[in-house]
């Protein structure tokens, strides 16, 4: 394979690119479904090949090919200098790399042996029996990279990933119906450990919650968001805007824009105790990596700083154009999918109240434990969130379970923050972007924390 | 080669043999960000021992350990109580040549310089060429190859944006002009009112055929799929078929089977040919789509709807009939009246998918209409609804459709433009 991958690279740089990359990535795996406790589905499967990326003429051009032959390799390595050429010639400013230390070595993580099947047999037996639907999927995978640049990095990588998605539907014609869906997962066995106490607990919820929770007046409230609240927040409103390719207008088609713009990249956009970090290298994580798909090593991003907008995801082309040095994110989901930057584990930073202290201090508020429903415009400035577990807070005291929607401009939300708690929890997620489309593992969370004054509505 | 193998260890085998060539220029502030091409060959089989069932898929051929993996593996499975024999008819053979990917660039240039007016434009042109080969332990094959392409575009103006979006099996089904002659005009309609905000409200609204397209291809996916009624996760059941549940102005088929249509493929995974499904008849639900599994749980009779997996059906294509209203955007704001224009939507979620309890965010120009003319931009408008609510409050659906897919879009659809009354919206 090394000598492939150097062949790849050596031709790439003989047909006139400036800067080739080349990496072979497998993944492999099993998956299993359950559908209301009877099998759905056991599937197996291989997924492998070698993505190309060059620059060239100022253009930059991408070709991935599942076939493995030096022939084809070659083939690939011709169809994205050509396509690079090509798109050189439609481009105003040529496309630029930073220049970075980049890695040379290799590491990996031991296997996960859990069957899938099995896991979600478990699962189920913990769900609550009353729901009129249950669903589990459970997906366990290794992922095998090799990534060579014409610049010097060379990095073998090994990361098995599990993931586990849960469906809870009750639905009573007398009552009405609500939904709980749960996300589980990481790198390693442990990941799971204390599922079926999650899978217990939340699905059990559903009927409680569906018949002692009611519609709030809508108003204006004191928001405590509990962690998972914390993870759906910062991942949609802070770390999506932060992407600097889609600040620069690559994503504008698809995934959108930002509310950031090149013009005004270092704005106020919380208060002084908003601190929200993206850090790849967190261990045992499903968003974990230690180096990104163009070599350069991991280090943790500090995207607000004292809620000063500080640092943006990038990866080494939109570093170039800011003129500073890519902070590793480059993800690419498979090998046929281009690196673009991505999020990995994203989180607001502690800070130093007990969270039970900031329910205690709120007179008059919502306090929020998780989620339902939620979307966010294409600039990440409008968001909704659906309640799914939430009480009134009186006096400093939980009381009525309620059901409604927070809708929250981002610099509202982050700007009435009075109140971080100091517990932490992260939240499995599968974060969409990029044409075609790549789903990649992340996780996201942090702290409680309070928001001042916001709008909830029923 | 591999069936033989497989019908050593298994009661009965399918293997689908797939290669997808694809062709992508993406392109940001006018000029081209990137110019992709990935080729995807991958061996799907399906196994069957009793009625144990289980799926493998490699990249290129799978190498006998792997297949002996899955076999082992299938031991140890429950039993697949929707297990159904391998057969039916013979699949077709159909192949058509695979369309010159280097003609991309001058589509974007074409769109990009008809969009006047417009600041800049960012978009994508996606050319696939898929080729699939079938074959099973009851001696069926067949095999097909077909083109698909799609185009979208967005241009943006200030603090506005539109997009137009187009789809077709060929190069020459797309006509990317338009899209920027389509962006420049909805622009210049927007260009100029004072943008504002809404309170939660009900209101009547006029849907182009990207956003009606995106909602009914939701309700296809979740409520009448087969594996969803299965699952009890439909708001429909079995019984529902042949009942009132829409408005009568609503016909809805599913046009996997039209060569025509984007999402057209010959035959699915299980060696099926798509069949039309009636899904609303002038209101009246008229079906689901399956997979031969789903269909036989429910009593149906399959309809080639195992697209991407033998375990799940999905829609490849929905098709909603034209109605009798005006084709052209200004008329058919002239008959909303009074209500919001919604342009373009995205980040479709639900709170619960058995009652359809959704919300979707608008994106592009929003406008508020007063007296049938556009007052005011609407930011971040929102649908905050039941999918029930939407298919019911059909009011009106314009003569023409739009053949229309890009990248939030649930399924590839061809749709009118429609009118909806009394949906529930916010910001």
């Amino acid at each position: 394979m090394e000598e492939l991958l150097i062949k790849a690279l050596d031709y790439g740089l003989s047909l006139g690119a400036s800067y080739v990359e080349v990496r072979w990535q497998r993944d492999s795996g099993s998956a299993a479904g359950l559908r209301n406790g009877q099998f759905e589905f056991a599937v197996s499967y291989s997924s492998q090949g070698i993505a190309v990326r060059a620059v060239a003429e100022g253009g930059l051009g991408f070709a991935a090919t599942p076939r493995l032959a030096l022939e084809d390799v070659f083939s690939a390595v011709e169809r994205a200098v050509k396509l690079a050429k090509a798109a050189g010639r439609a481009r105003k400013r040529p496309v630029q790399l930073s220049e970075e230390r980049l890695g040379r070595f290799s590491y990996s993580l031991p296997d996960i042996a859990l069957d899938p099947m099995v896991l979600a047999k478990t699962l189920d037996e913990y769900a609550a029996k009353d729901l009129t639907v249950r669903r589990f999927y459970v997906n366990i995978w290794t992922t095998e990279k090799r990534v060579l640049t014409s610049d010097g990095a060379d990095v073998y990588s090994k990361i098995p990933r599990l993931y586990v998605f849960g469906m809870f539907i009750k639905h009573e014609p007398s009552l009405g119906s609500l939904q709980r869906d749960i996300f589980l997962g990481g790198t390693s066995a442990d990941s799971v450990l204390g599922a079926e106490k999650v899978v217990e607990e939340e699905s059990r919820k559903v009927s409680t919650l569906l018949e002692k929770a009611r519609s709030i007046m809508p108003g204006r409230y004191d928001v405590v968001f509990a962690p998972e609240m914390t993870g759906i927040l910062v991942h949609e409103s802070i770390g999506h805007p932060f992407e600097l390719d889609r600040i620069y207008g690559r994503e504008g088609a698809e995934a959108g824009e930002s509310y950031l713009t090149p013009g005004n990249l270092r704005v106020k956009i919380g208060s002084d105790l908003v601190n929200i970090t993206d850090y790849p290298a967190l261990p045992g994580t499903y968003g974990f990596y230690l180096v990104d798909e163009e070599g350069v090593v991991a280090r943790p991003k500090q995207l607000v700083r004292s809620g000063w907008a500080s640092e943006f995801i990038t990866n080494r082309q939109y570093a170039a154009v800011l003129g500073v040095h890519s902070n590793a994110g480059a993800r690419a989901s498979a090998f046929d999918r281009e690196p673009i930057p991505r999020m990995s584990n994203t989180y607001l930073e502690p800070g130093d109240w007990r969270p039970e202290e900031i329910i205690r201090d709120t007179r008059r508020g919502v306090y929020v434990v998780s989620y339902t429903e939620w979307n966010i415009n294409d600039t990440r400035y409008s968001g909704r969130y659906g309640i799914f577990e939430g009480y009134l807070i009186e006096n400093g005291e939980l009381k009525q379970p309620i059901k409604g929607f927070i809708e929250v401009d981002t610099p509202e939300l982050w700007g009435n923050v009075d109140a971080v708690g100091r517990d932490f929890q992260l939240f499995v997620g599968t974060c969409g972007k990029g044409n075609p489309s790549q789903g990649v593992p992340v996780t996201m969370g942090g702290p409680t924390f309070r928001s001042r004054n916001l709008r909830v509505v029923p | 080669m591999i069936l033989k193998i497989l019908q050593r260890h298994v009661d009965e085998a399918v293997v689908v043999k797939t290669r997808v060539r694809n062709y992508m220029v993406r392109f940001a502030n006018d000029e081209i960000t990137a110019f992709k091409s990935w080729d995807v060959e991958n061996t799907h089989i399906y196994l069957a021992k009793g009625r144990k069932t289980a799926f493998l898929s490699a990249t290129g051929t799978p190498d006998l350990a792997q297949i002996e993996a899955a076999v082992k593996r299938l031991d140890a499975l429950l039993e697949d109580p929707l297990y159904v024999p391998v057969g039916g008819p013979q699949p077709p053979t159909r192949r058509e040549s695979a369309e010159d990917f280097e003609k991309l660039p001058d589509l974007v240039k074409a769109a990009i310089d008809a969009a006047e007016g417009v600041q800049r434009s960012a978009g994508v042109v996606h050319l696939t060429y898929v080729e699939a080969e079938y074959e099973d332990s009851t001696g069926r094959a067949g095999q097909y190859a077909v083109n698909r392409i799609y185009m979208a575009m967005r241009s943006f103006l200030g603090e506005l944006s539109a997009t137009s979006a187009t789809a077709g099996r060929h190069i020459a089904d797309i006509k990317a002009e338009k899209l920027g002659e389509e962006n420049s005009r909805l622009l210049s309609l927007a260009k100029g009112l004072p943008q504002t905000r809404i309170q939660p409200t009900r209101a009547d609204l006029l849907l182009s055929p990207l956003v009606f397209g995106h909602l009914v291809g939701e309700v296809v996916h979740f409520w009448t799929n087969g594996s969803e009624v299965v699952a009890n996760s439909s708001r429909y059941t079995r019984e529902d078929v042949g009942r009132p549940v829409a408005s009568e102005v609503l016909t809805v088929v599913e046009k996997t089977y039209d060569e025509s249509a984007y999402g057209h493929v010959p035959f699915d995974l299980e060696g099926v040919q798509p069949r039309p499904v009636e899904i609303y008849e002038k209101g009246v639900l008229g079906g689901f789509i399956h997979t031969k599994r789903t269909a036989h749980a429910l009593g149906m009779e399959p309809t080639g709807h195992a697209i991407y997996s033998w375990a799940r059906s999905a829609p490849g294509h929905v098709e909603i009939a034209p109605g009798e209203g005006p084709a052209d955007l200004e008329a058919l704001l002239t008959d909303l009246r009074n209500g919001f224009y919604i342009h373009n939507n995205w980040y479709t979620r639900y709170q619960n998918v058995k009652t359809g309890q959704f919300s979707t965010v608008g994106r592009d120009v929003a406008l508020e209409v007063r007296d049938g003319k556009p007052t005011a931009v609407v930011k971040y408008l929102r649908i905050a609804d039941t999918m029930e609510n939407v298919v019911k409050n059909i009011a009106e659906l314009s003569r023409e459709t739009r053949h229309v897919y890009w990248w939030d879009m649930p399924v590839p659809a061809t749709a009118p433009y429609a009118v909806v009354r009394g949906i529930a919206v916010t910001t």
